[in-house]
């Protein structure tokens, strides 16, 4: 395609944000970060895995901390660098935790029978409903 | 460009006000049309006067952030707005929607329609044209966005491929392009 332009170096920054969140499905947040460093780096940024997570299931919200498991046991804190650098990692790690969360929320639903009557009865119109039929599904399981 | 193919309507009794690009090209649009870039009616509503019809014309509203053929492209896109957004959306109407998002052609066209539909605060307009863009990434594959937007992939072989193993199940069943 001729004519190509990066838009994220040519758009400010909250234009940009707002762009990227009209994805509304994790493999699209996925693939934006493997397009370049500099795509991936700003995914990380601007936290864009863990707004998708919690504009679907906004659930999510009370969540106050995350931590990954099978990184070498229990990793963190990370007890030395710069503040520069352990933010840097904090937000590297909630974007590899939020990307598997959607992930793991989203073929949750799929495969679940329940919510297959929930979105059959509901919509066709997946993913942008996802956040309701998990809703759904939620409240059913405690009912 | 030429102003007047802008405006196909010539309705004696509708206002028009006048907005001045970036290269000094004049356009002459009415009420309802300029009033939808919000940037342009709060001119009206600082100015303390909103009777438009009276003086809307000998009014030059100057737009510095926008070039005409952008502002031309802007103002058929408004003119072409359902007149009520409150439509059901169907299967049918978004792919219908996606093919006129389609229309607008490469990134650095839709760069600029973005950046003018901001400042204009034209809301109708930067959402479509958010999605116009967003559609490229949408289901895209890696290789496409990189081809479409000109970019190139700056990470090692077997980064990229560690990841791709990773995240496996966000490069299935991408569109073919």
């Amino acid at each position: 395609m001729e004519g190509g332009m990066d838009f994220l170096n040519c758009l400010d920054l909250d234009m940009s944000v707002q762009i990227l969140m009209y994805l509304k499905d994790p493999s699209d947040l996925v693939r934006v970060s493997s397009v370049s460093r500099s795509w991936r780096d700003f995914v990380i940024a601007n936290g864009l895995f863990k707004q998708l997570c919690l504009r679907m299931f906004p659930q999510l919200s009370r969540v106050a901390h995350v931590m990954e498991l099978n990184k070498c046991g229990a990793k963190e804190p990370v007890e030395v660098g710069s503040s520069y650098s352990m933010e840097w990692e904090s937000l590297a790690r909630d974007h590899r935790v939020y990307a598997t969360l959607a992930r793991v929320c989203t073929s949750f639903h799929d495969e679940d029978c329940i919510s297959k009557a929930i979105s059959a009865s509901s919509t066709d119109n997946y993913p942008d409903e996802s956040c309701g039929r998990v809703t759904g599904v939620d409240v059913t399981g405690v009912l | 460009m030429s102003n007047t193919s802008e405006n196909p309507n010539p309705s004696s009794s509708s206002a028009k006000i006048t907005l001045k690009t970036s290269d000094n090209e004049l356009f002459e649009v009415e009420e309802a049309v300029a009033m939808k870039f919000c940037t342009v009616k709060q001119y009206f509503e600082d100015e303390k006067d909103n009777d438009v019809a009276a003086r809307g014309s000998s009014t030059v509203i100057p737009l510095p952030n926008v070039h005409s053929a952008v502002l031309a492209r802007l103002i058929s896109y408004c003119k072409k707005l359902p007149q009520s957004n409150a439509v059901a959306d169907n299967h049918e109407e978004e792919e219908t929607k996606k093919k006129e998002r389609k229309q607008y052609g490469t990134p650095g066209d839709l760069v600029d329609l973005i950046s003018a539909a901001n400042y204009l605060d034209f809301k109708e307009g930067l959402e479509f044209f958010n999605q116009a863009l967003a559609d490229h990434i949408q289901n895209k594959s890696v290789e496409y966005v990189r081809k479409f937007f000109g970019i190139k992939g700056d990470f090692e072989p077997h980064e990229e491929e560690k990841y791709r193993e990773e995240y496996a199940w966000a490069f299935e069943g991408v569109d073919e392009d």
